[in-house]
């Protein structure tokens, strides 16, 4: 139990600061608010394909309607597509504020529901970028906004040193533990599905995007290719979530998984998913001097 | 130990080692406590609360994204009972697909067409929705990109609802789109072909169709377009048809 309380919330090691994640995860939730800006009166607007009225006769007639009560969203309140505007170009402000505004918890916690809501209300058309976008930004909200820094007296004359506070540990395990869970049920779920041990997997994720601009499905379509590259899928993914944990694997590990979200990425277009995954494996890093290092006078 | 020798981490603290309390020199970025250890460890109570959280949090996150293939009946108990912290935190994968492809019909790229024939005979009568010469505001986007992939999983919901013969829950999505061409007389979702399709994928009827029957001054009525069975012709087994 001790141990499980010093690997919360005590600073790992040489742990890294979470600047990387936040803004990085910011500029994608920016994307994602951007993405909605074209068809979101199409989708919610009073004549919108998921306006309140469709969606409520929908669930009602799918016998759905105890299933979705939770997914709550106050953007189920309106259908002016002025104000669903508004609330997309308020979003994109709360991520420039928390790239570059002051150290403060308040946008970075308003950002978050700001994503869960859109989220939420995209019922039918939400997919997993929205899944990891949310839970990534949910810790980060969590963790203090600005990195604690000490000059210390030291046999150097004076260094920096980096002691986040408890809550900065406990956002950065959390980033850690879900997305190598998300991973690691990944890699679970894809055996679960025979092409993921014929060899075809890589082909079946690219071909039912033939008309897109960047088409790798036939690039691959010699066996010698997607074969050994859908195994490699499957292996990186397993074993690497696993070995990111190991100290003297870290590094190599927190590669592998970078190459694999960029490889998944060119083969399913999904950019804003993969793109969050790599972002929020930054949490792995190790770099900073910890207190640990400095040698005092 | 002498004072100046590198310290080793100690394994079970939760405080900065005394020998590296931070000095007058010290400064804070930006404006935090400055020397209180209280920031590296939260009250015991708080720090139990906290783990006993984390723990049910990552069992439903597991359980959850396990369902994304296939759910028991438990999972869907557990998820029902929690379904407040799930959904209202969107942490719920609710059969996100996590495993990018099993290379079923339902994560084909599907098409959405309309006719101005009440009974279309030949491909060319048909006109697919989102394409550029359509010019219509529904599919926007490019293939591959995000606006598509929304579109994507809105229509291939509703194939997968029309070929389990649930018509009328499908009419609640198509009706705005039938709302948005005026002039189609039948709408019908279909399957692209692709590299891991076979000859009988790509032959098979519409995943849904349905004919629009408008009157002035009403809602347009929807009757869904059953599939054409395949037949054979019957066999003759009588004498004449024997000697025949």
């Amino acid at each position: 139990m001790k141990s499980f309380q010093d690997f919360l919330f005590v600073a790992e090691h040489g742990a890294a600061s979470l600047r990387l994640v936040r803004v990085g995860l910011s500029l994608i939730a920016a994307w994602y608010f951007i993405s909605h800006w074209a068809d979101v009166g199409v989708w919610f607007a009073e004549d919108g394909v998921l306006s309140n009225a469709q969606v409520i006769g929908f669930l009602e007639t799918a016998n759905l309607t105890s299933e979705t009560n939770w997914q709550w969203s106050p953007l189920f309140l309106v259908n002016s597509i002025v104000f669903l505007r508004a609330f997309l170009a308020f979003g994109v402000v709360l991520t420039i504020a928390t790239i570059v505004g002051p150290a403060k918890r308040v946008p970075a916690v308003l950002l978050w529901l700001w994503v869960v809501w859109l989220a939420n209300r995209s019922l039918l058309i939400a997919g997993p970028e929205e899944l990891v976008l949310t839970y990534g930004l949910g810790y980060l909200a969590l963790a203090s906004p600005a990195d604690m820094q000490r000059r210390m007296a030291t046999s150097e004359a004076s260094t920096t040193v980096h002691c986040d506070s408890w809550l900065t540990n406990l956002a950065r395990r959390l980033i850690q533990l879900h997305t190598t869970l998300l991973i690691g049920m990944t890699a679970l779920t894809m055996l679960a599905s025979k092409v993921w041990w014929d060899g075809t997997g890589s082909v079946a994720v690219a071909a039912p995007l033939g008309r897109r601009s960047l088409d790798v499905s036939e690039a691959i379509s010699n066996p010698w290719i997607h074969e050994p590259l859908t195994h490699l899928i499957v292996l990186v993914a397993m074993f690497g979530c696993v070995t990111i944990w190991m100290k003297n694997l870290r590094q190599f590990s927190l590669y592998g998984l970078l190459v694999w979200c960029l490889v998944m990425a060119i083969l399913s277009s999904q950019w804003m998913y993969l793109a969050s995954i790599a972002v929020l494996l930054q949490a792995f890093q190790t770099e900073r001097k910890s207190i640990y290092d400095v040698q005092p006078l | 130990m002498s004072p100046l020798a590198k310290p080793t981490r100690p394994a079970k603290t939760h405080s900065i080692p005394s020998q590296l309390k931070p000095t007058n020199d010290l400064t804070v970025v930006p404006g935090q406590d400055d020397n209180s250890d209280k920031l590296y460890v939260p009250a015991p109570w708080i720090a139990k609360l906290v783990m006993v959280w984390v723990m049910v949090h990552f069992v439903l996150c597991a359980i959850s994204y396990s369902s994304s293939i296939a759910s028991s009946g438990l999972q869907d108990r557990i998820l029902a009972a929690f379904g407040p912290y799930m959904s209202l935190t969107h942490l719920d994968a609710d059969g996100a697909s996590l495993h990018f492809s099993d290379s079923s019909l339902s994560e084909k790229t599907h098409l959405i067409s309309q006719s101005s024939f009440a009974r279309p005979e030949t491909e060319d009568q048909w006109t697919v929705i989102g394409a550029n010469e359509s010019g219509s505001k529904l599919m926007g986007g490019y293939a591959g990109g995000d606006r598509q992939r929304r579109w994507q999983r809105l229509i291939s919901g509703m194939a997968e609802l029309g070929e389990s013969d649930q018509g009328n829950v499908v009419a609640w999505l198509i009706e705005p789109i039938v709302l948005a061409e005026p002039k189609a007389k039948q709408i019908r979702i279909t399957r692209e072909p692709d590299l891991m399709t076979t000859v009988v994928d790509d032959a098979a009827p519409p995943a849904y169709t349905v004919s629009v029957l408008r009157q002035e001054g009403q809602q347009p009525r929807l009757i869904q377009v059953s599939p054409p069975r395949l037949t054979a012709p019957a066999i003759d087994r009588t004498s004449e048809g024997a000697a025949r």
